[in-house]
């Protein structure tokens, strides 16, 4: 079979890695060379959740070929003392500016739909760039951004803080590093792994050199992939090979969009905006190096000086009363082992985090799971 | 927030740093600050939250495309999309 012609554009790509023969002939190529090889593969990303649930993917793997979803969903693990300095913040006549799947985040404080149903202003916006053009419009307000992710977000707003903003603009920040997550479920040893998918867009910020450490220092392989169902399949089918191989490695399975050292851009863009700190991951606790907290320099736009709040966690897990989401954001608890999905916890109605947000597994489980792959899992028939 | 979306640079502000691309029809507003001076229109981009974080670029993707194309090939549904 001779080669394309030419490179096809991302809508050519795209219906090619959503082929059926080709999706399922990955598929084939990985039941054969798993054999009765058991492995745990773990994911951090809530879009490659989004796509294994939705497309089936698990059908498609052998039952002794485990793919996990890990910690990485931001508004998940976004800490209540975040969401209650923004509370706080609004309650001292500010408006918030933030994403859409935010204000559904419940804190034992409330949660900002409440807050916003009580009077405060609250605004959702897609971007950054929105909520300075918000800015430049209330003139007579402050306009503060919760800037609420991981690096694909912390990047923009890294790129924003050295350019001329409104005065009365300032940012509220819940950002965290990916990968130190995934090294701490390595380093507590209550967590095998045999492999990493690693985030295609994380990684388009930090760099396929950012996984590194995980086949060096914990032997465990990783490959960067991209979000089409034939991406996933092929960054599990390169994972087998390596174990196959003995020689646990970093892959880059999504060369159309991620370079090996990220981009430089980006990277020094984050170097200026943001120190390093610990964080508060919910569910987790408290990950060292995985903060991202704006440098004293900036101090004029750091919305916890110019408002004076830092409020701080005051429970161990950080969730309402029977909630699993520390299970579940971890990968030890499918959503549908809690006793709540489904059930007091759906995404019209949702209980804990993990059902908040679009990235949230228990939301994703809950939106386009289908039984058949649920009943495949953990031994069902 | 990780939700990214390919789109096409259709007109670029160098100064302001600003782009307009569009995406099945609808254009938006985008920020080019985390691109090099080397984007230019035409250039596919994956976009977050109106950023562009990286382009797109399938030179590299000939290995994938050569291990699908083969039997995406033979599946009479993809010979009729590709014409």
């Amino acid at each position: 079979m001779k080669k394309p012609a030419k490179s096809p554009g991302p809508g050519e790509m795209q219906s090619l890695l959503r082929n059926e023969k080709a999706v399922k002939s990955v598929a084939r190529e990985i039941v054969a060379l798993a054999g009765e090889r058991e492995a745990r593969i773990m994911h951090v990303c809530g879009s490659h959740e989004h796509t294994a649930v939705r497309f089936g993917l698990r059908t498609l793997l052998p039952a002794n070929i485990e793919l996990i979803a890990g910690p990485g969903c931001p508004v998940c693990v976004c800490s209540s003392a975040d969401i209650r300095d923004a509370m706080e913040i609004a309650k001292k006549g500010a408006i918030i500016a933030t994403f859409g799947d935010m204000l559904r985040d419940k804190t034992p404080y409330g949660s900002l739909e409440e807050a916003k149903a009580g009077g405060a202003d609250v605004r959702i916006v897609y971007s950054p760039l929105d909520a300075i053009k918000l800015a430049r419009e209330e003139t007579k307000r402050k306009v503060v951004l919760f800037g609420v992710g991981f690096e694909t977000t912390a990047a923009p707003v890294a790129s924003m803080v050295s350019e001329e903003l409104p005065d009365n603009f300032s940012i509220l920040t819940s950002f965290k590093l990916t990968s130190p997550a995934v090294e701490t479920l390595l380093k507590s040893g209550k967590h095998h792994l045999d492999g990493i998918i690693a985030p295609g867009h994380v990684s388009a910020v930090v760099g396929v050199a950012d996984w590194a450490r995980f086949p060096q220092k914990f032997k465990v392989p990783a490959v960067v992939a991209g979000f089409e169902p034939a991406d996933l399949l092929i960054a599990v089918l390169k994972i087998m090979q390596q174990i196959a191989a003995g020689e646990p490695r970093i892959e880059n399975e999504y060369t159309r969009l991620v370079r090996f050292d990220g981009n430089p851009l980006a990277m020094k863009a984050m170097k200026n905006a943001f120190e390093v700190r610990p964080a508060f991951w919910r569910g987790m606790g408290i990950i060292r190096n995985s903060g991202l907290f704006l440098k004293q320099r900036w101090d004029d736009l750091d919305a916890r000086k110019r408002f004076g709040v830092e409020s701080k966690v005051e429970s161990e897990k950080d969730l309402p009363k029977g909630c699993h989401c520390d299970q579940v954001v971890v990968g030890e608890l499918h959503p549908t082992e809690c006793p709540l999905f489904g059930k007091s916890c759906t995404p019209s109605s949702p209980y804990g985090p993990c059902m908040v947000s679009g990235e949230g597994t228990c939301y994703v489980w809950h939106r386009f799971g289908d039984p058949r792959q649920l009943r495949r899992l953990r031994g069902g028939a | 927030m990780c939700l990214g979306i390919p789109m096409k640079v259709v007109k670029i502000d160098r100064e302001q740093k600003l782009a307009q691309a569009e995406t099945g029809g609808a254009t938006r507003e985008i920020s080019i600050a985390m691109m090099g001076d080397d984007v230019k229109e035409g250039d596919w981009v994956m976009v977050h939250t109106g950023f562009a974080l990286e382009k797109l670029d399938y030179k590299d993707a000939q290995e994938l495309l050569s291990l699908l194309n083969a039997v995406a090939m033979e599946d009479p549904q993809w010979k009729n999309r590709s014409g």
